[in-house]
């Protein structure tokens, strides 16, 4: 009977917080779904519902050289021929250390591969037995390899020589390709740039920040002297107004006066045009928003750096490891329950980048061609400065699930490999 | 008993002589930011004196488009306030959602509108009704280094075609390095509209609502601009351009009038200051500004004193007197024809060094470099896109406005329901 009453009171403290949750949080995030299928701005001045068009709008194609299907295709038959040969390669390294059962599949398929990649891609492409052949052979060589250890151990490596592979294949093959297409409707859909360039600037954003706040959290926990100045300096940038610290970003990126193109000339390197430049504006974004949270992830990871057990260095000292071996075998591995955050919370982040690029570019995406316009930029935009609500409130919804579909990868991919036991 | 009686007289006078003293309140919610904001509080401070019935209050609401955003809010939360200055196409959105009271149905509207140029009566209409009146409105013109045209024995250019061989004579190349070009200008839609002007464009929709945004006279326009780029003599980016002002790495400017006390303050008041020309003519051969500015819109949710009340703030805002003042103190054009016959205008026309005659050319032939649709802020957009383009070389200028032209016609079409 107490213990029902402590749930009861435990629960009723909860409520206060609960409804400003509901109010201000959730209440607007279900109302702006329910806006999401309203046209708002329409020549007979109030909202009409119009169903899923809002988002087909963000996705229309406009004028295309080749069907989407079409394109699919010719990216899957290259991912295929690309993974089929990596699993060989990958199968054969293995099977030179110990016996393999999968020795046929790992010898036929990937000759029948090299023979058929060249007809496939240039000829016979967009032939539906063709393509579904493609389909079955990789399936079958994910298959009889799947138990392999390659998968797990050479993660990187395997995922470098799909990508090498599949860039040989598009040399070969005719110039149809999913990226392409996409990049081609990029140009005339706004939403699709914006789409093309956040995930441009994650790419870049996101390991980047990882391996310098890793870098940082290391630093700070081995330097003998001046730790809390360090600590304090690193953690500065990310307690500061980020739009303060973009301003003074505007200045040192300036191509006559900045600091940048002062120290480059140092080294004979002749100034770079950093905020008028379309190729360089998500660089330049990505410069300022790593430096703005490398402070603050290498503190999260300094944190897990000492939760690390002495002992485990001690006994590693003992058995001879030298520093690098004792960072591979033991700080990399113990702190992957950190690591795993730092990743996840600093890819939602980098989808949402929104502040840098428009107080660097004077409220405006990207010097020109829009190419600072990332995806929270469109839906600002579009909500403010078009009134388009129901269409902001899609592209917001698109973001969301594009992040919760990246999150929920991650877990999948990664919850093996996270050492929760510390 | 008596105590109670008194006490119940002593409360029903006093609340009478509180209802009787009452003022009508108008709240106005404005974006006048520094200097703007001061001369419009000093100008509402007087209005104020003058009106002892009225209280005018100034709500400063942030920039132009914290103000739209604000109101697009207050729209939907029904607390609107009684007058507020918002962009045109904004003023047509909300036109459309009813909220708001037009200018022709208060009282002595035509006289008003008599005094005014006919291009701001005609920039105020929607649908055929005048829902809205400007008193902050600012004109392209060129700015330009007095000391530098001098030098090279020039007098500010006439013409575009002046304008394209002053810019070329004005660049100055050191060891293969422009370290000043001749004409400095923002990639932006109203610098786009306003060149297009003088080349017979600058129109970007048929009054039947067909886009006309890659026509030949707007592609003219834009090409004028990217030669001057691609040959060297201009330089071009979306930016202000403060910097290159102070450090005179331009002669020539294309500018609002109404960006002199901000942009250009830097160097304004210096001996080799800046002046002010008015816009060159191209191939239409006669004045013919664009505006560029805000306008006023008086809520209907407000009381029908109150919505008085603010009326007579719109005309106390448009009559001469406020107008030369505004203009004298914010470089905006004074919207009301009067004010160039005025010898308190002249005067000063004269006696002032960055030559203020120039907002005041031509403004019976101006257009409003906006249309008064509630979509156009995304046409306004590709357009501004169109010029960065081609600008930057990555499209021909025909690429560039066809490229607009498709992207608005379906803009256009998601607002028709299409």
């Amino acid at each position: 009977m107490n213990k029902k009453r402590n749930y009861v009171i435990g629960y009723l403290y909860l409520i206060p917080a609960l409804v400003i949750f509901i109010l201000f949080t959730y209440w607007p995030a279900i109302y702006s779904f329910y806006l999401s299928f309203f046209n708002t701005t329409t020549s007979v001045g109030h909202a009409i519902f119009v169903g899923l068009s809002n988002y087909a709008y963000l996705f229309r194609t406009g004028e295309i050289p080749y069907s989407p299907y079409m394109a699919f295709e010719y990216s899957l038959i290259r991912f295929s021929f690309a993974f089929i040969i990596s699993v060989a390669i990958f199968g054969w390294i293995e099977k030179g250390r110990k016996i393999s059962k999968n020795l046929i599949p790992l010898l036929i398929v990937p000759i029948f591969a090299l023979i058929f990649v060249y007809p496939s891609l240039s000829v016979l492409g967009g032939n539906v037995y063709i393509f579904i052949l493609w389909i079955i052979i990789g399936f079958l060589s994910y298959f009889f390899t799947r138990k392999m250890e390659f998968y797990k151990s050479h993660t990187i490596l395997f995922l470098l020589s799909l990508l090498g592979l599949y860039i040989v294949a598009f040399y070969i093959g005719k110039r149809i390709d999913l990226y392409l297409l996409f990049f081609d409707i990029a140009q005339n859909n706004s939403f699709v740039m914006s789409i093309w360039n956040t995930f441009y600037f994650v790419i870049i954003d996101v390991p980047l920040t990882i391996a310098i706040s890793l870098a940082a959290g290391l630093l700070m926990k081995n330097l003998p002297f001046f730790k809390a100045f360090f600590r304090t300096a690193f953690f500065a940038p990310y307690v500061a107004s980020i739009v303060a610290v973009s301003l003074l970003w505007l200045w040192m990126f300036n191509y006559h006066y900045g600091i940048l193109n002062y120290i480059l000339s140092w080294f004979g390197i002749p100034p770079i045009n950093w905020l008028n430049s379309a190729s360089l504006t998500m660089p330049t974004v990505a410069i300022l928003s790593i430096w703005e949270y490398f402070g603050y992830y290498g503190l999260i990871f300094l944190s897990g750096l000492q939760n690390i057990d002495q002992e485990y260095y001690e006994a590693a000292e003992i058995e001879g490891a030298n520093s690098f071996q004792r960072f591979v075998y033991i700080t990399w591995p113990l702190l992957s329950p950190i690591t795993f955050f730092v990743i996840v919370v600093s890819l939602i982040n980098a989808f949402q980048v929104f502040t840098q690029v428009y107080v660097l570019y004077n409220q405006m995406p990207g010097p020109y061609a829009n190419s600072g316009l990332t995806m929270v930029f469109y839906i600002y935009n579009t909500f403010y400065n078009e009134q388009q609500m129901g269409l902001a409130s899609a592209a917001a919804y698109v973001l969301l699930g594009i992040i919760m579909v990246l999150t929920l990868i991650q877990f999948r991919t990664t919850e093996k490999r996270v050492e929760y036991n510390i | 008993m008596k105590r109670v009686i008194a006490f119940l007289i002593i409360a029903v006078l006093g609340l009478a002589s509180i209802s009787l003293a009452q003022k009508t309140e108008v709240i106005f919610w404005e974006a006048m930011e520094a200097k703007l904001g001061t001369t419009l509080q000093t100008i509402t401070n007087i209005f104020n004196k003058e009106h002892p019935n009225i209280d005018v209050k100034l709500v400063f609401v942030g920039n132009g488009d914290q103000l739209d955003s604000k109101i697009l809010a207050a729209a939907q939360a029904n607390t609107l306030p009684t007058i507020a200055q918002v962009y045109p196409a904004w003023a047509a959105a909300l036109v459309a959602q009813g909220v708001v009271t037009p200018m022709d149905s208060f009282p002595d509207f035509t006289t008003v509108a008599s005094q005014l140029y006919p291009s701001i009566i005609n920039m105020s209409k929607i649908n055929g009704r005048v829902y809205t009146l400007p008193f902050n409105q600012s004109v392209y013109v060129l700015y330009y280094r007095p000391m530098m045209l001098a030098q090279a024995g020039l007098t500010p250019p006439k013409t575009m075609d002046e304008l394209a061989q002053d810019a070329k004579l004005l660049t100055v190349v050191q060891n293969g390095k422009t370290v000043r070009y001749g004409l400095g200008f923002r990639t932006t839609y109203g610098v786009l509209t306003a060149v297009a002007r003088q080349f017979g464009g600058g129109k970007y929709i048929t009054p039947e609502g067909s886009l006309i945004i890659n026509s030949p006279q707007n592609v003219a326009a834009l090409t004028f601009l990217v030669n001057l780029v691609k040959e060297g003599y201009a330089y071009a980016k979306f930016d202000y351009f403060d910097n290159e002002l102070t450090t005179s790495s331009v002669a020539m400017l294309i500018g609002e009038g109404a960006d002199l006390p901000f942009d250009l303050s830097d160097i304004a008041g210096q001996k080799d200051g800046i002046e002010m020309a008015s816009f060159p003519v191209g191939i239409s051969d006669q004045k013919s500004p664009l505006f560029r500015g805000q306008t006023l819109v008086i809520f209907n949710t407000a009381t029908k004193d109150q919505q008085n009340a603010a009326w007579e703030y719109v005309k106390f805002l448009l009559s001469p007197a406020v107008q030369i003042y505004w203009a004298m103190n914010t470089n905006y054009s004074p919207l009301n024809k009067t004010v160039v016959s005025l010898d308190q205008w002249n005067l000063f026309a004269q006696g002032t060094s960055y030559n203020p005659s120039a907002i005041v050319d031509g403004l019976a032939n101006g257009i409003s470099y906006s249309e008064n649709l509630p979509w156009w802020p995304s046409v306004i957009d590709n357009i501004r896109t169109a010029v960065e383009n081609a600008v930057h070389f990555t499209m021909t200028p025909q690429q560039a406005l066809d490229w607009a032209q498709q992207q608005s016609i379906i803009v256009q079409q998601k607002y028709l329901g299409k």
